[in-house]
């Protein structure tokens, strides 16, 4: 139940690969992860959009906690991120030393791996950011 | 129509590692059942959270097995706040006359999983596509609502101690607490890093539990009066302390005018402390508390989670909110009002329960 089977990973590929959200064609709203309505004007006429890939730290944690297949990722940084397009997500924060991290950081996307599935199952690759490199 | 809260029960809320979902839900109902069986049962309502995904149509094999004898069973999810939902099901069921005599039977087994299964559970509640996927958890979320919170009213993380301090004294007088001891500052503030800047003691222990409430349409047993139920679900932005307090507010505000009573009737309250800051946030949103002062306000004599809260009591999720209930109606004189809020981990869902003891 934890770890997700191939046909939803596949479906949200979109979503993982390329962070595509929807934008509401009425109002503007961009909605990520994507939703069926826009939550600022109810609109139902929304198009894909792809958030963009940049953006700064606004607020961040270091977790310590122990999760079924995220052995390798502790520390975790766990993000806020404003993006350039002002879309606000939570991402994990990768390359970068927990001590180093500071609120109104640069960070770009990256495609990384998330989880593995055994040696012979599915790697999950997912995106996460690091700082930026100018 | 009226709605009597007639009887309920409670089991100590620990790591049962000797007892299963089965004896947990035995031992709640036994305490019960001589109210249950001498006015006859209509329905059996099964709130429960973690312990649905395994266990599909619960209710139906509990009654089976302990021998409940309901006409009809409903099984409630809903996370945290799977009782404030039980107990608006039941409510509404006697309200409309489909039902005269209701029982609610919380239970959860958590700790039959390694604590590494458990925290990646506890981001069920959020979107599994998203943080899901990327094993962000409820604590990760709280851990960034609490820097919020500090860096809004300006309060270092040492405010937040004076309510583990608070709760784990109360819970040396709770019988069915997890946690009955009490704690130093020193304690908390060198306890273990969880995600910055919660500490061990900003969380709720998962407990293994079960508890239970008869409701009836009738005067009877305990004398205790469901006035009202207040409801408010936000599931957008929830990292947004402003969507916490307008969910919680708004549920606390419609459950009084609900029962046509005012906030200053209150005379005893028990939140949903699944983290501190969620203490703090739940008591502001009543207003009977300021807003980045609330937990310095909260006094040893305060009629506030009486038990010892999710904190040291014990969070038992699915039937957390019937716990609440227990804790509350303990503590509640005659003639006393109490509000109960029971929400889901990071307050998406608020159910506000008022209760009367008459």
């Amino acid at each position: 139940m934890s770890r997700l089977s191939v046909p939803p990973y596949w479906r949200e590929r979109g979503t993982y690969y390329r962070l595509e959200g929807v934008k509401c064609r009425k109002c503007g709203a961009i909605s990520f992860p994507r939703k069926y309505y826009c939550p600022s004007c109810n609109s139902r006429e929304l198009e894909g959009y792809e958030v963009s890939r940049e953006g700064r730290v606004i607020n961040f944690t270091v977790s310590h906690q122990q999760k079924e297949g995220f052995d390798l990722s502790i520390p975790m940084i766990i993000a806020e991120i404003e993006l350039n397009d002002g879309v606000r997500i939570y991402a994990q924060l990768v390359d970068v030393d927990p001590y180093e991290v500071r609120e109104g950081m640069e960070v770009e996307a990256t495609l990384r791996r998330v989880e593995t599935d055994s040696h012979e199952g599915i790697i999950y690759y997912g995106t996460k950011f690091r700082p930026k490199i100018t | 129509m009226k709605v009597y809260i007639s009887d309920y029960s409670a089991v100590k809320a620990d790591r049962h590692y000797d007892k299963g979902i089965y004896d947990l839900a035995y031992e709640a109902y036994k305490q019960i059942s001589p109210s249950v069986e001498s006015k006859g049962l209509d329905t059996l309502i099964i709130s429960s959270s973690f312990s649905l995904h395994n266990n599909l149509n619960l209710g139906v094999k509990v009654a089976s097995k302990i021998g409940i004898p309901a006409k009809r069973i409903v099984n409630v999810e809903g996370g945290l706040s799977s009782s404030g939902q039980a107990l608006m099901v039941a409510e509404s069921m006697i309200k409309s006359g489909l039902a005269s005599s209701v029982l609610i039977l919380g239970v959860e087994k958590v700790n039959d999983n390694v604590s590494k299964k458990v925290n990646r559970m506890l981001s069920y509640e959020l979107d599994s596509l998203y943080e899901g996927f990327y094993g962000v958890n409820s604590t990760e979320i709280a851990a960034l609502i609490h820097k919020s919170y500090m860096r809004k009213y300006k309060v270092s993380k040492e405010y937040f101690y004076s309510w583990p301090l608070l709760m784990h004294a109360r819970a040396q007088s709770n019988p069915k607490a997890c946690l009955p001891f009490k704690v130093t500052r020193e304690a908390i503030s060198s306890s273990q890093d969880i995600s910055s800047p919660l500490k061990l003691f900003d969380l709720s222990p998962l407990c293994d539990g079960a508890a239970s409430a008869f409701l009836t349409s009738e005067f009877r047993g305990k004398g205790i009066e469901l006035m009202s139920i207040g409801v408010t679900n936000y599931f957008d932005n929830y990292w947004d302390m402003e969507k916490i307090n307008y969910v919680v507010k708004s549920s606390f505000n419609q459950s009084l005018e609900n029962a046509k009573i005012s906030k200053e009737e209150v005379s005893l309250l028990e939140i949903t402390d699944s983290y501190s800051v969620m203490a703090a946030l739940e008591l502001e949103a009543t207003g009977l508390y300021e807003q980045g002062k609330s937990l310095e306000q909260v006094e040893s004599n305060s009629k506030v989670n009486l038990g010892g809260g999710l904190k040291a009591r014990g969070n038992i999720m699915g039937a957390t909110g019937l716990y609440q209930l227990h804790d509350a109606l303990n503590g509640l004189n005659k003639g006393e009002i109490g509000v109960i809020i029971n929400t889901s981990l990071l307050a998406h869902t608020s159910y506000s329960i008022v209760v009367k003891n008459e």
